[in-house]
């Protein structure tokens, strides 16, 4: 109808799921702390293992994973590649 | 206009002979005001909590009660009882302004409350809470985490660790409810 007011739209906040917060945490880690010369970071191997072996992992590795984006970046590839083969492992059946 | 609120009656009750609109007070009216003003406007403010407010109301109403006897003058209907007329006036003036501070604070209280509820934590304080949990836990339980960042199920991760799928969740859980705690962030909706 000409000259009526059109109904006003609904306000909709998007609301941050647990899932945006993983999601926020994981950029926050690759992006937040970069580090372009690699000061400080340990060999690769010493990543790989804190990815493969959790248990043997040394605690100065896994502070500075905490503060270096490029070192995060390689510890969540390798922690990927881990979680590819745990899935593609075939399930026994009894 | 002159202003009687330096040449009162009264030194504890002033009226000025114009109200906040700038309609004049009919002298008669005026009269009734300073009878009944001390006792209305003293009710008024208990009910309003507002001095200032009450006051602009009572001479509102001597001013509105002025106008309609001008008017029943012209018509030949005189005001039986003009006390009772200005604060029966008073009275609906009163009223009109509870209402509209009732719906106010309802609005306000409203407002705030969804607000409150709609907040969701910004992405600096889910980076605040993950620096938090690194900061604090043992190692485990940061590894925990990093697992959980990259979308390792329960299961998958309990596994790693030699733990129970419980243990690994509620490590997690205790981790970041805590850090939440501490930066006062609010658990997002799931």
């Amino acid at each position: 109808m000409p000259g009526a007011r059109s109904k006003p739209a609904k306000r909709t906040k998007k609301l941050l799921s647990e899932e945006n917060v993983l999601a926020l945490g994981r950029k926050h880690f690759s992006e937040d702390f970069p580090n372009p010369e690699r000061r400080g970071c340990p060999p690769i191997d010493q990543i790989r293992l804190l990815a493969d072996n959790p248990r043997k992992a040394k605690e100065s590795i896994l502070n500075h994973v905490a503060s270096c984006s490029p070192c995060y970046r390689d510890y969540s590839r390798f922690l990927q590649a881990r979680k590819g083969k745990l899935r593609s492992k075939p399930v026994r059946h009894k | 206009m002159k202003s009687t609120r330096g040449s009162s009656r009264s030194a504890m009750f002033l009226l000025n002979s114009v109200d906040r609109l700038g309609r004049t007070i009919n002298p008669r009216v005026l009269a009734v005001a300073y009878e009944i003003g001390p006792r209305a406007v003293a009710y008024g403010e208990r009910l309003l909590g507002d001095a200032a407010l009450t006051m602009n109301l009572f001479e509102e109403s001597a001013a509105a009660v002025s106008e309609a006897l001008r008017r029943k003058a012209k018509d030949a209907r005189p005001v039986r009882d003009l006390s009772a007329y200005l604060y029966r006036t008073f009275l609906r003036k009163i009223s009109l302004a509870r209402g509209k501070q009732t719906r106010l604070e309802t609005s306000l209280r409203n407002n705030a409350r969804t607000q409150f509820l709609a907040r969701q934590p910004s992405e600096a304080e889910v980076s605040l809470l993950f620096d938090e949990v690194m900061a604090t836990y043992d190692k485990v339980t940061q590894q925990i985490v990093y697992r959980r960042l990259e979308g390792l199920s329960w299961k998958e991760i309990a596994a790693e660790f030699g733990i129970a799928t419980h243990a690994a969740e509620s490590r997690y859980s205790r981790a970041l409810a805590n850090a939440r705690r501490l930066l006062h962030i609010r658990r997002p909706r799931t």
